[in-house]
Protein backbone atom coordinates (compact mmCIF):
# COMPACT_ATOMS: atom_id res chain seq x y z
CA UNK A 1 0.00 0.00 0.00
CA UNK A 2 2.79 2.52 0.97
CA UNK A 3 4.61 1.68 -2.80
CA UNK A 4 1.27 2.35 -4.44
CA UNK A 5 0.97 5.54 -2.33
CA UNK A 6 4.48 6.53 -3.20
CA UNK A 7 4.05 6.04 -6.44
CA UNK A 8 1.21 9.21 -6.92
CA UNK A 9 4.46 11.16 -6.64
CA UNK A 10 8.06 9.28 -7.21
CA UNK A 11 9.12 6.01 -9.46
CA UNK A 12 8.72 3.66 -7.06
CA UNK A 13 10.72 -0.47 -7.75
CA UNK A 14 9.70 -3.29 -5.10
CA UNK A 15 11.60 -6.55 -4.66
CA UNK A 16 9.64 -9.01 -3.09
CA UNK A 17 9.83 -12.91 -2.30
CA UNK A 18 7.24 -15.05 -4.39
CA UNK A 19 8.24 -18.61 -5.00
CA UNK A 20 4.93 -18.81 -7.39
CA UNK A 21 6.12 -15.98 -9.30
CA UNK A 22 10.27 -16.56 -9.33
CA UNK A 23 11.56 -14.03 -12.19
CA UNK A 24 8.52 -12.31 -13.34
CA UNK A 25 8.11 -8.37 -13.50
CA UNK A 26 4.73 -6.93 -12.50
CA UNK A 27 3.61 -3.27 -12.90
CA UNK A 28 0.81 -3.12 -9.99
CA UNK A 29 -0.65 0.25 -10.27
CA UNK A 30 2.44 2.21 -11.17
CA UNK A 31 5.01 0.40 -9.46
CA UNK A 32 7.22 -2.55 -10.65
CA UNK A 33 7.20 -5.57 -8.57
CA UNK A 34 10.26 -7.56 -9.28
CA UNK A 35 9.27 -11.34 -7.71
CA UNK A 36 12.18 -13.42 -6.16
CA UNK A 37 12.33 -17.01 -5.05
CA UNK A 38 15.02 -18.25 -2.93
CA UNK A 39 18.03 -20.77 -5.03
CA UNK A 40 19.19 -22.04 -1.91
CA UNK A 41 17.27 -25.18 -1.65
CA UNK A 42 19.16 -26.39 1.43
CA UNK A 43 18.45 -23.81 4.60
CA UNK A 44 19.07 -25.36 8.53
CA UNK A 45 16.35 -23.06 10.26
CA UNK A 46 14.41 -19.74 9.03
CA UNK A 47 17.37 -17.52 10.21
CA UNK A 48 19.14 -19.04 7.79
CA UNK A 49 16.90 -19.01 4.87
CA UNK A 50 16.51 -15.26 5.59
CA UNK A 51 19.94 -14.84 5.11
CA UNK A 52 20.54 -16.27 2.20
CA UNK A 53 17.06 -15.38 0.48
CA UNK A 54 18.99 -11.96 1.51
CA UNK A 55 21.84 -13.25 -1.35
CA UNK A 56 18.82 -13.05 -4.08
CA UNK A 57 17.53 -10.09 -3.12
CA UNK A 58 21.09 -8.12 -3.38
CA UNK A 59 21.65 -9.44 -6.89
CA UNK A 60 18.02 -8.68 -7.82
CA UNK A 61 18.35 -5.34 -6.49
CA UNK A 62 21.71 -4.85 -7.44
CA UNK A 63 20.76 -5.13 -10.70
CA UNK A 64 18.36 -2.67 -10.60
CA UNK A 65 20.48 0.05 -8.59
CA UNK A 66 22.82 -0.43 -11.60
CA UNK A 67 20.37 0.37 -14.68
CA UNK A 68 18.54 3.32 -12.65
CA UNK A 69 20.02 5.93 -10.01
CA UNK A 70 17.56 6.12 -7.06
CA UNK A 71 17.46 8.20 -4.19
CA UNK A 72 16.07 5.92 -1.28
CA UNK A 73 16.39 2.36 -0.34
CA UNK A 74 13.28 1.17 2.01
CA UNK A 75 13.60 -1.78 4.01
CA UNK A 76 11.09 -3.34 5.87
CA UNK A 77 11.10 -5.25 9.07
CA UNK A 78 14.80 -7.35 9.86
CA UNK A 79 14.57 -10.10 6.98
CA UNK A 80 15.81 -7.26 4.50
CA UNK A 81 17.82 -5.21 7.03
CA UNK A 82 21.43 -6.29 5.96
CA UNK A 83 20.77 -6.12 2.01
CA UNK A 84 19.81 -2.65 2.76
CA UNK A 85 22.10 -1.57 4.79
CA UNK A 86 24.98 -3.01 2.01
CA UNK A 87 23.41 -1.33 -0.59
CA UNK A 88 23.54 1.86 0.98
CA UNK A 89 26.95 1.99 1.60
CA UNK A 90 27.61 0.50 -2.49
CA UNK A 91 25.53 3.22 -3.88
CA UNK A 92 25.19 6.21 -1.55
CA UNK A 93 21.74 5.93 -0.91
CA UNK A 94 19.77 7.26 1.45
CA UNK A 95 17.97 4.09 4.31
CA UNK A 96 14.76 4.22 5.21
CA UNK A 97 13.52 1.47 7.64
CA UNK A 98 9.85 0.29 8.43
CA UNK A 99 9.91 -1.40 11.84
CA UNK A 100 6.87 -3.07 12.06
CA UNK A 101 7.66 -4.45 15.57
CA UNK A 102 11.13 -5.90 17.08
CA UNK A 103 12.33 -9.18 18.05
CA UNK A 104 12.13 -7.56 21.79
CA UNK A 105 8.50 -7.28 21.43
CA UNK A 106 7.76 -10.37 20.04
CA UNK A 107 9.78 -12.40 22.03
CA UNK A 108 10.33 -10.64 25.65
CA UNK A 109 12.10 -13.36 27.04
CA UNK A 110 13.89 -14.98 24.84
CA UNK A 111 17.50 -15.95 25.15
CA UNK A 112 18.07 -17.81 22.43
CA UNK A 113 20.64 -17.87 19.46
CA UNK A 114 18.11 -17.00 16.77
CA UNK A 115 16.90 -13.73 18.73
CA UNK A 116 19.76 -12.73 19.68
CA UNK A 117 20.88 -12.40 15.72
CA UNK A 118 17.68 -10.59 15.10
CA UNK A 119 18.41 -8.81 17.60
CA UNK A 120 21.43 -7.77 16.37
CA UNK A 121 20.26 -7.70 12.81
CA UNK A 122 17.51 -5.25 13.98
CA UNK A 123 19.93 -3.33 15.98
CA UNK A 124 22.57 -2.76 12.95
CA UNK A 125 19.49 -1.83 10.86
CA UNK A 126 18.37 1.11 13.07
CA UNK A 127 21.93 2.35 13.65
CA UNK A 128 23.11 2.48 9.60
CA UNK A 129 19.27 4.09 8.82
CA UNK A 130 18.64 7.45 7.90
CA UNK A 131 14.83 7.88 9.23
CA UNK A 132 13.08 5.03 11.01
CA UNK A 133 9.34 4.52 10.69
CA UNK A 134 7.29 2.47 13.51
CA UNK A 135 3.58 2.30 13.62
CA UNK A 136 3.15 2.25 16.63
CA UNK A 137 4.13 3.10 20.75
CA UNK A 138 5.24 -0.03 21.59
CA UNK A 139 7.52 -0.14 18.83
CA UNK A 140 8.49 2.76 19.67
CA UNK A 141 9.31 2.36 23.07
CA UNK A 142 11.18 -0.94 22.21
CA UNK A 143 13.54 1.15 19.65
CA UNK A 144 14.14 3.95 22.28
CA UNK A 145 14.86 1.31 24.85
CA UNK A 146 16.02 -1.94 24.18
CA UNK A 147 17.95 -0.36 21.08
CA UNK A 148 18.62 3.42 21.98
CA UNK A 149 18.25 4.16 19.21
CA UNK A 150 17.89 8.46 18.95
CA UNK A 151 14.38 9.46 19.21
CA UNK A 152 14.68 12.28 16.62
CA UNK A 153 15.36 9.20 13.98
CA UNK A 154 12.08 7.59 14.59
CA UNK A 155 9.30 8.95 13.05
CA UNK A 156 5.79 7.57 13.96
CA UNK A 157 3.25 6.63 11.10
CA UNK A 158 0.10 6.12 10.42
CA UNK A 159 -0.47 2.87 8.76
CA UNK A 160 -3.40 3.40 6.61
CA UNK A 161 -2.35 7.14 6.03
CA UNK A 162 1.29 7.23 5.19
CA UNK A 163 1.54 11.58 5.21
CA UNK A 164 4.45 10.87 7.50
CA UNK A 165 6.52 9.06 5.47
CA UNK A 166 5.74 10.94 2.39
CA UNK A 167 6.95 13.80 4.34
CA UNK A 168 10.13 12.26 4.54
CA UNK A 169 10.32 11.08 1.28
CA UNK A 170 9.41 14.50 0.00
CA UNK A 171 12.54 16.06 1.97
CA UNK A 172 14.72 14.11 -0.02
CA UNK A 173 13.65 14.64 -2.60
CA UNK A 174 13.93 18.14 -2.65
CA UNK B 1 49.33 -3.10 -12.25
CA UNK B 2 45.91 -4.56 -10.96
CA UNK B 3 43.92 -3.42 -7.90
CA UNK B 4 42.97 -7.04 -6.41
CA UNK B 5 40.56 -7.85 -3.40
CA UNK B 6 40.97 -10.81 -0.91
CA UNK B 7 37.90 -11.56 1.10
CA UNK B 8 39.18 -14.21 3.60
CA UNK B 9 37.89 -15.28 7.21
CA UNK B 10 41.60 -15.40 8.80
CA UNK B 11 44.55 -13.38 8.21
CA UNK B 12 47.54 -13.25 10.22
CA UNK B 13 47.65 -13.17 13.06
CA UNK B 14 44.80 -14.72 13.53
CA UNK B 15 45.00 -18.08 11.81
CA UNK B 16 42.79 -20.63 12.18
CA UNK B 17 44.10 -23.26 9.76
CA UNK B 18 46.09 -22.88 6.30
CA UNK B 19 44.06 -20.56 4.64
CA UNK B 20 45.41 -17.60 6.60
CA UNK B 21 49.32 -18.12 5.60
CA UNK B 22 47.87 -18.64 2.00
CA UNK B 23 46.52 -15.45 1.61
CA UNK B 24 49.03 -13.89 3.44
CA UNK B 25 51.84 -14.88 1.12
CA UNK B 26 50.32 -14.76 -2.21
CA UNK B 27 49.02 -11.23 -0.96
CA UNK B 28 52.57 -10.16 -0.13
CA UNK B 29 54.17 -11.12 -3.39
CA UNK B 30 51.71 -9.85 -5.39
CA UNK B 31 52.09 -6.54 -3.67
CA UNK B 32 55.36 -6.90 -4.58
CA UNK B 33 54.97 -7.64 -7.86
CA UNK B 34 53.18 -3.75 -8.35
CA UNK B 35 49.69 -5.05 -7.62
CA UNK B 36 47.59 -3.10 -5.34
CA UNK B 37 46.20 -5.67 -3.33
CA UNK B 38 43.04 -5.37 -0.43
CA UNK B 39 43.06 -7.71 2.02
CA UNK B 40 39.67 -7.90 4.27
CA UNK B 41 39.16 -10.01 6.84
CA UNK B 42 37.83 -10.31 10.27
CA UNK B 43 39.26 -9.14 13.69
CA UNK B 44 39.29 -11.24 16.13
CA UNK B 45 41.76 -10.07 18.64
CA UNK B 46 41.51 -6.71 18.84
CA UNK B 47 44.23 -5.72 15.87
CA UNK B 48 44.20 -2.71 13.99
CA UNK B 49 41.35 -1.94 12.06
CA UNK B 50 43.41 -0.83 8.76
CA UNK B 51 47.70 -1.37 8.28
CA UNK B 52 49.60 -2.18 5.78
CA UNK B 53 51.70 -5.21 5.81
CA UNK B 54 54.35 -5.74 3.50
CA UNK B 55 52.48 -3.22 0.66
CA UNK B 56 49.08 -5.40 1.37
CA UNK B 57 46.50 -2.85 2.57
CA UNK B 58 44.62 -5.31 5.35
CA UNK B 59 41.15 -3.81 6.43
CA UNK B 60 39.96 -5.89 9.60
CA UNK B 61 35.95 -5.84 10.59
CA UNK B 62 35.11 -6.28 14.01
CA UNK B 63 31.98 -8.52 14.53
CA UNK B 64 30.09 -10.27 17.31
CA UNK B 65 27.95 -12.53 15.73
CA UNK B 66 25.47 -14.85 17.92
CA UNK B 67 26.26 -18.23 16.92
CA UNK B 68 23.07 -20.13 15.90
CA UNK B 69 25.06 -22.65 13.90
CA UNK B 70 28.16 -22.62 11.97
CA UNK B 71 26.39 -21.42 8.32
CA UNK B 72 24.02 -18.42 9.84
CA UNK B 73 27.25 -17.08 12.21
CA UNK B 74 29.05 -17.15 8.45
CA UNK B 75 25.78 -15.57 6.36
CA UNK B 76 26.34 -12.94 9.17
CA UNK B 77 29.91 -12.32 9.32
CA UNK B 78 29.83 -11.68 5.88
CA UNK B 79 27.35 -8.67 6.30
CA UNK B 80 30.30 -6.98 8.27
CA UNK B 81 32.98 -8.50 5.68
CA UNK B 82 31.21 -7.00 2.73
CA UNK B 83 30.49 -3.39 4.64
CA UNK B 84 34.19 -3.36 5.38
CA UNK B 85 34.80 -4.08 1.39
CA UNK B 86 33.14 -1.24 0.14
CA UNK B 87 34.91 1.45 2.89
CA UNK B 88 37.85 0.22 1.60
CA UNK B 89 36.84 0.58 -2.31
CA UNK B 90 36.22 3.92 -0.84
CA UNK B 91 39.13 4.43 0.92
CA UNK B 92 41.78 2.98 -1.49
CA UNK B 93 39.28 2.58 -5.14
CA UNK B 94 37.09 -0.15 -7.26
CA UNK B 95 39.66 -3.18 -7.54
CA UNK B 96 39.60 -4.63 -11.29
CA UNK B 97 39.42 -8.27 -9.54
CA UNK B 98 37.41 -10.26 -6.26
CA UNK B 99 39.33 -13.17 -5.35
CA UNK B 100 37.77 -15.06 -2.55
CA UNK B 101 38.80 -18.27 -0.65
CA UNK B 102 36.22 -21.08 -0.45
CA UNK B 103 32.70 -20.47 0.76
CA UNK B 104 33.04 -18.72 3.84
CA UNK B 105 33.41 -15.46 1.72
CA UNK B 106 31.30 -16.49 -0.73
CA UNK B 107 28.28 -14.36 0.07
CA UNK B 108 30.16 -11.07 0.31
CA UNK B 109 31.97 -11.69 -2.81
CA UNK B 110 28.38 -12.20 -4.65
CA UNK B 111 27.09 -9.53 -3.12
CA UNK B 112 30.42 -6.92 -4.54
CA UNK B 113 30.14 -9.05 -7.82
CA UNK B 114 26.35 -7.83 -8.22
CA UNK B 115 26.68 -4.55 -6.79
CA UNK B 116 30.21 -3.37 -8.37
CA UNK B 117 29.52 -5.50 -11.50
CA UNK B 118 33.00 -6.98 -11.05
CA UNK B 119 34.37 -10.21 -12.06
CA UNK B 120 35.21 -13.13 -9.38
CA UNK B 121 37.14 -15.62 -8.57
CA UNK B 122 37.32 -18.44 -5.93
CA UNK B 123 39.77 -20.47 -5.06
CA UNK B 124 38.54 -23.52 -3.08
CA UNK B 125 41.20 -25.21 -0.78
CA UNK B 126 38.48 -28.13 -0.08
CA UNK B 127 35.04 -29.14 -0.16
CA UNK B 128 32.76 -30.69 2.45
CA UNK B 129 31.97 -33.56 0.05
CA UNK B 130 35.63 -34.54 0.53
CA UNK B 131 36.14 -34.15 4.22
CA UNK B 132 33.18 -36.55 4.66
CA UNK B 133 33.30 -38.34 1.72
CA UNK B 134 30.04 -37.21 1.00
CA UNK B 135 27.27 -34.93 2.59
CA UNK B 136 25.49 -36.67 5.48
CA UNK B 137 23.45 -34.20 7.10
CA UNK B 138 21.74 -30.95 6.62
CA UNK B 139 24.56 -28.89 7.67
CA UNK B 140 27.14 -30.79 5.34
CA UNK B 141 24.14 -30.13 2.73
CA UNK B 142 23.69 -26.37 3.17
CA UNK B 143 27.85 -26.37 2.92
CA UNK B 144 27.92 -27.98 0.04
CA UNK B 145 25.18 -25.94 -2.06
CA UNK B 146 27.02 -23.01 -0.73
CA UNK B 147 30.28 -24.50 -2.51
CA UNK B 148 28.56 -25.16 -5.70
CA UNK B 149 26.96 -21.79 -5.88
CA UNK B 150 30.50 -20.28 -5.45
CA UNK B 151 31.73 -22.34 -8.02
CA UNK B 152 28.87 -21.39 -10.43
CA UNK B 153 29.26 -17.37 -9.48
CA UNK B 154 33.08 -17.16 -10.07
CA UNK B 155 34.28 -16.71 -13.65
CA UNK B 156 37.02 -18.72 -12.96
CA UNK B 157 37.77 -21.34 -10.22
CA UNK B 158 41.57 -21.89 -8.85
CA UNK B 159 41.88 -25.29 -7.18
CA UNK B 160 45.35 -26.54 -5.16
CA UNK B 161 45.36 -29.68 -7.15
CA UNK B 162 44.55 -31.94 -9.71
CA UNK B 163 42.41 -33.77 -7.01
CA UNK B 164 40.66 -30.66 -6.07
CA UNK B 165 39.65 -29.81 -9.43
CA UNK B 166 38.53 -33.22 -9.98
CA UNK B 167 36.16 -32.89 -6.78
CA UNK B 168 34.98 -29.91 -7.82
CA UNK B 169 34.40 -31.09 -11.27
CA UNK B 170 32.48 -33.93 -9.85
CA UNK B 171 30.89 -33.68 -6.81
CA UNK B 172 30.07 -30.21 -6.66
CA UNK B 173 29.25 -29.65 -10.96
CA UNK B 174 32.10 -27.21 -11.72
CA UNK B 175 32.88 -27.31 -15.42
CA UNK B 176 36.41 -28.35 -16.21
CA UNK B 177 37.41 -25.86 -18.54
CA UNK B 178 36.67 -23.25 -15.77
CA UNK B 179 39.15 -24.27 -13.54
CA UNK B 180 43.16 -23.96 -13.03
CA UNK B 181 45.08 -25.89 -10.88
CA UNK B 182 47.89 -23.72 -9.10
CA UNK B 183 49.50 -25.30 -6.20
CA UNK B 184 49.90 -23.91 -2.46
CA UNK B 185 53.71 -22.46 -2.22
CA UNK B 186 55.81 -22.42 0.81
CA UNK B 187 58.41 -19.85 1.74
CA UNK B 188 61.41 -21.89 2.80
CA UNK B 189 63.20 -18.59 4.46
CA UNK B 190 60.58 -18.19 7.13
CA UNK B 191 61.50 -21.76 8.46
CA UNK B 192 65.57 -20.91 8.86
CA UNK B 193 65.16 -19.30 12.23
CA UNK B 194 67.89 -19.53 15.27
CA UNK B 195 66.95 -20.72 18.45
CA UNK B 196 68.26 -22.96 21.20
CA UNK B 197 67.68 -26.63 19.71
CA UNK B 198 69.14 -28.07 23.18
CA UNK B 199 66.76 -25.94 25.30
CA UNK B 200 63.42 -26.37 23.22
CA UNK B 201 63.98 -30.08 23.14
CA UNK B 202 63.04 -30.29 26.24
CA UNK B 203 59.67 -29.35 26.06
CA UNK B 204 58.65 -32.56 24.34
CA UNK B 205 61.43 -35.11 24.43
CA UNK B 206 64.59 -36.42 26.25
CA UNK B 207 68.01 -35.55 24.61
CA UNK B 208 68.52 -38.95 22.79
CA UNK B 209 64.92 -39.05 21.71
CA UNK B 210 63.87 -38.96 18.03
CA UNK B 211 60.93 -36.94 17.44
CA UNK B 212 58.02 -37.93 15.04
CA UNK B 213 55.94 -35.17 14.58
CA UNK B 214 52.21 -34.75 13.25
CA UNK B 215 50.97 -30.63 12.94
CA UNK B 216 47.57 -29.84 12.08
CA UNK B 217 44.24 -29.64 13.45
CA UNK B 218 43.17 -32.93 15.52
CA UNK B 219 39.98 -33.91 13.09
CA UNK B 220 38.88 -37.14 11.80
CA UNK B 221 39.95 -36.51 8.35
CA UNK B 222 43.61 -35.93 9.15
CA UNK B 223 44.32 -39.18 10.27
CA UNK B 224 45.73 -38.98 13.96
CA UNK B 225 44.23 -42.36 15.12
CA UNK B 226 45.88 -43.88 12.27
CA UNK B 227 49.30 -42.07 13.34
CA UNK B 228 48.68 -43.36 17.32
CA UNK B 229 47.58 -47.20 15.39
CA UNK B 230 51.11 -47.18 13.70
CA UNK B 231 52.97 -45.79 17.57
CA UNK B 232 53.42 -49.65 18.86
CA UNK B 233 55.19 -50.98 16.21
CA UNK B 234 57.25 -48.32 15.76
CA UNK B 235 58.51 -47.89 19.75
CA UNK B 236 59.14 -51.75 19.45
CA UNK B 237 61.54 -50.95 16.71
CA UNK B 238 62.89 -47.59 18.26
CA UNK B 239 62.07 -47.15 22.03
CA UNK B 240 63.38 -43.90 21.68
CA UNK B 241 61.23 -42.49 19.72
CA UNK B 242 58.73 -39.77 20.84
CA UNK B 243 55.50 -38.78 19.01
CA UNK B 244 54.54 -35.26 19.02
CA UNK B 245 50.89 -34.16 18.23
CA UNK B 246 51.03 -30.46 17.65
CA UNK B 247 47.23 -28.77 17.13
CA UNK B 248 44.02 -28.33 18.85
CA UNK B 249 40.68 -29.89 18.02
CA UNK B 250 39.17 -33.14 19.62
CA UNK B 251 42.52 -33.51 21.17
CA UNK B 252 40.53 -35.65 24.62
CA UNK B 253 39.48 -38.39 21.92
CA UNK B 254 43.15 -39.26 20.56
CA UNK B 255 44.46 -39.03 23.94
CA UNK B 256 41.93 -41.68 25.07
CA UNK B 257 42.74 -43.61 22.10
CA UNK B 258 47.20 -43.13 22.80
CA UNK B 259 45.73 -44.51 26.25
CA UNK B 260 43.91 -47.20 24.49
CA UNK B 261 47.06 -48.50 22.09
CA UNK B 262 49.38 -48.45 25.80
CA UNK B 263 51.40 -45.57 23.89
CA UNK B 264 49.94 -42.40 26.18
CA UNK B 265 53.84 -41.63 27.68
CA UNK B 266 55.44 -41.65 24.77
CA UNK B 267 53.08 -39.02 22.64
CA UNK B 268 53.08 -35.25 23.48
CA UNK B 269 49.54 -33.60 22.74
CA UNK B 270 50.94 -29.55 22.29
CA UNK B 271 47.41 -28.07 21.69
CA UNK B 272 47.41 -25.42 19.42
CA UNK B 273 51.21 -23.69 18.96
CA UNK B 274 51.54 -20.02 17.46
CA UNK B 275 53.61 -19.80 14.32
CA UNK B 276 57.29 -19.15 15.52
CA UNK B 277 56.80 -22.24 17.98
CA UNK B 278 55.16 -24.54 15.27
CA UNK B 279 58.36 -24.03 12.96
CA UNK B 280 60.81 -24.69 15.67
CA UNK B 281 59.04 -27.73 16.25
CA UNK B 282 59.47 -28.77 12.74
CA UNK B 283 63.33 -28.00 12.61
CA UNK B 284 63.53 -30.28 16.08
CA UNK B 285 61.83 -33.06 13.99
CA UNK B 286 63.73 -36.29 12.86
CA UNK B 287 60.74 -36.96 10.56
CA UNK B 288 56.95 -35.40 9.85
CA UNK B 289 53.75 -37.37 9.37
CA UNK B 290 50.82 -36.60 7.80
CA UNK B 291 48.51 -39.37 7.61
CA UNK B 292 45.38 -37.86 6.21
CA UNK B 293 42.24 -39.66 4.86
CA UNK B 294 41.39 -36.64 3.03
CA UNK B 295 43.50 -33.44 2.14
CA UNK B 296 43.07 -31.42 -0.98
CA UNK B 297 46.64 -30.31 -1.24
CA UNK B 298 48.60 -30.69 1.96
CA UNK B 299 50.89 -27.42 2.97
CA UNK B 300 52.60 -29.14 5.95
CA UNK B 301 54.35 -31.32 3.76
CA UNK B 302 55.76 -28.63 1.76
CA UNK B 303 56.73 -27.07 5.64
CA UNK B 304 58.83 -30.23 6.58
CA UNK B 305 60.34 -30.28 3.06
CA UNK B 306 61.06 -26.65 4.00
CA UNK B 307 62.88 -27.58 6.94
CA UNK B 308 65.03 -30.56 5.08
CA UNK B 309 62.97 -32.82 7.09
CA UNK B 310 61.66 -36.27 5.56
CA UNK B 311 58.20 -36.52 5.12
CA UNK B 312 55.76 -39.61 5.42
CA UNK B 313 52.82 -39.53 4.01
CA UNK B 314 49.15 -41.06 2.89
CA UNK B 315 48.94 -41.24 -0.77
CA UNK B 316 45.83 -39.24 -0.77
CA UNK B 317 44.79 -35.81 -2.33
CA UNK B 318 46.96 -33.30 -3.20
CA UNK B 319 49.78 -35.00 -1.11
CA UNK B 320 49.60 -37.82 -3.57
CA UNK B 321 50.96 -35.32 -6.44
CA UNK B 322 53.14 -33.17 -4.12
CA UNK B 323 55.48 -36.07 -3.01
CA UNK B 324 57.12 -38.36 -5.58
CA UNK B 325 57.78 -41.88 -3.98
CA UNK B 326 61.38 -42.23 -2.62
CA UNK B 327 62.53 -39.80 -4.01
CA UNK B 328 61.58 -36.30 -2.13
CA UNK B 329 59.55 -38.52 0.35
CA UNK B 330 57.56 -41.26 1.02
CA UNK B 331 54.04 -42.35 0.37
CA UNK B 332 51.83 -45.02 2.47
CA UNK B 333 48.94 -46.52 2.21
CA UNK B 334 46.06 -44.62 3.65
CA UNK B 335 44.01 -45.61 6.52
CA UNK B 336 47.03 -47.96 6.68
CA UNK B 337 48.47 -48.21 10.22
CA UNK B 338 50.93 -50.52 9.21
CA UNK B 339 52.10 -48.85 6.24
CA UNK B 340 52.52 -45.97 7.96
CA UNK B 341 54.81 -47.46 10.51
CA UNK B 342 56.75 -49.17 7.74
CA UNK B 343 57.52 -45.72 6.25
CA UNK B 344 58.70 -44.19 9.80
CA UNK B 345 60.67 -46.83 10.66
CA UNK B 346 62.31 -46.48 6.90
CA UNK B 347 63.52 -43.40 7.06
CA UNK B 348 64.14 -43.42 10.84
CA UNK B 349 66.68 -46.51 10.38
CA UNK B 350 67.97 -45.49 6.91
CA UNK B 351 70.07 -41.97 7.16
CA UNK B 352 71.23 -42.16 3.76
CA UNK B 353 67.68 -42.52 2.41
CA UNK B 354 66.54 -39.94 4.45
CA UNK B 355 69.25 -37.64 3.24
CA UNK B 356 68.59 -38.32 -0.32
CA UNK B 357 64.51 -37.43 0.39
CA UNK B 358 65.26 -34.29 2.29
CA UNK B 359 67.84 -32.88 -0.39
CA UNK B 360 65.38 -33.68 -3.11
CA UNK B 361 62.26 -32.10 -1.49
CA UNK B 362 64.27 -29.09 -0.57
CA UNK B 363 64.89 -28.57 -4.89
CA UNK B 364 61.31 -29.22 -5.18
CA UNK B 365 60.21 -26.23 -2.77
CA UNK B 366 62.66 -24.01 -4.67
CA UNK B 367 61.48 -25.31 -7.71
CA UNK B 368 58.01 -25.75 -7.94
CA UNK B 369 56.69 -24.51 -4.94
CA UNK B 370 57.66 -21.08 -4.92
CA UNK B 371 55.51 -18.09 -4.49
CA UNK B 372 57.11 -16.05 -6.95
CA UNK B 373 56.13 -18.92 -9.43
CA UNK B 374 52.57 -19.15 -7.64
CA UNK B 375 51.66 -15.33 -8.13
CA UNK B 376 52.75 -15.25 -11.62
CA UNK B 377 50.73 -18.27 -12.45
CA UNK B 378 47.86 -16.45 -10.61
CA UNK B 379 48.65 -13.29 -12.11
CA UNK B 380 47.77 -14.93 -15.75
CA UNK B 381 44.32 -16.18 -14.53
CA UNK B 382 43.61 -12.49 -13.18
CA UNK B 383 44.79 -11.20 -16.63
CA UNK B 384 42.74 -14.01 -18.78
CA UNK B 385 39.39 -12.63 -16.83
CA UNK B 386 39.94 -9.21 -17.03
CA UNK B 387 40.25 -9.78 -20.63
CA UNK B 388 37.05 -11.74 -21.07
CA UNK B 389 35.68 -9.21 -18.79
CA UNK B 390 36.37 -6.31 -20.33
CA UNK B 391 34.77 -7.99 -23.64
CA UNK B 392 31.80 -9.30 -21.77
CA UNK B 393 28.26 -7.84 -22.20
CA UNK B 394 27.96 -8.18 -18.30
CA UNK B 395 30.65 -5.41 -17.50
CA UNK B 396 28.45 -2.84 -20.14
CA UNK B 397 25.53 -3.62 -19.29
Amino acid sequence: MLSQYLSEIIDVEAVSYDNWQIGKIREQGKVLVHFIGNPQKENLSFLNWNLTLGLELSRVSSEIMNRKNFDIIHANDWQTIYLAVSLKKAFGTKLFLTMHSTEKERNPYSNTEFSKSVSQIEWNGCYFADKIFVNNERTLNSLLHDYRVPAEKIVISNTRKYESVIEEYKKVIE
Amino acid sequence: MKRIMHLTWEFPPHKVGGLASHVYDLSRIQAKRKDEVIVITRNSNGFSEYEKIEGVHVFRFNSNIPEEDFVSWTLQMNFFMQNKAISAVKKIGKPDIIHIHDWLSFPAGFFLKHALRLPLISTMHAAEYGRFNGVHNNLQKMIHELECRTLFESWRIIACSNFMKWQMHYNLGAPLDKINVIPNGVDPKKFEIDFNRIEEKKKYALPYEKIVLFTGRLVHEKGVDVFIGAMPSILYEFPDAKFVIAGGGFTDDFRRIAEYCGVKDKVIFTGYLDDLELKKLINLADVVVVPSRYEPFGIVALEGMSCRKPVVVSDTGGLGEIIEHERDGLKVWKEHSESLSIGIKRVLRDKELSNWLTKNAYEKILTKYNWDLIAKNTDDVYSRVLEEYNKSDWKKN
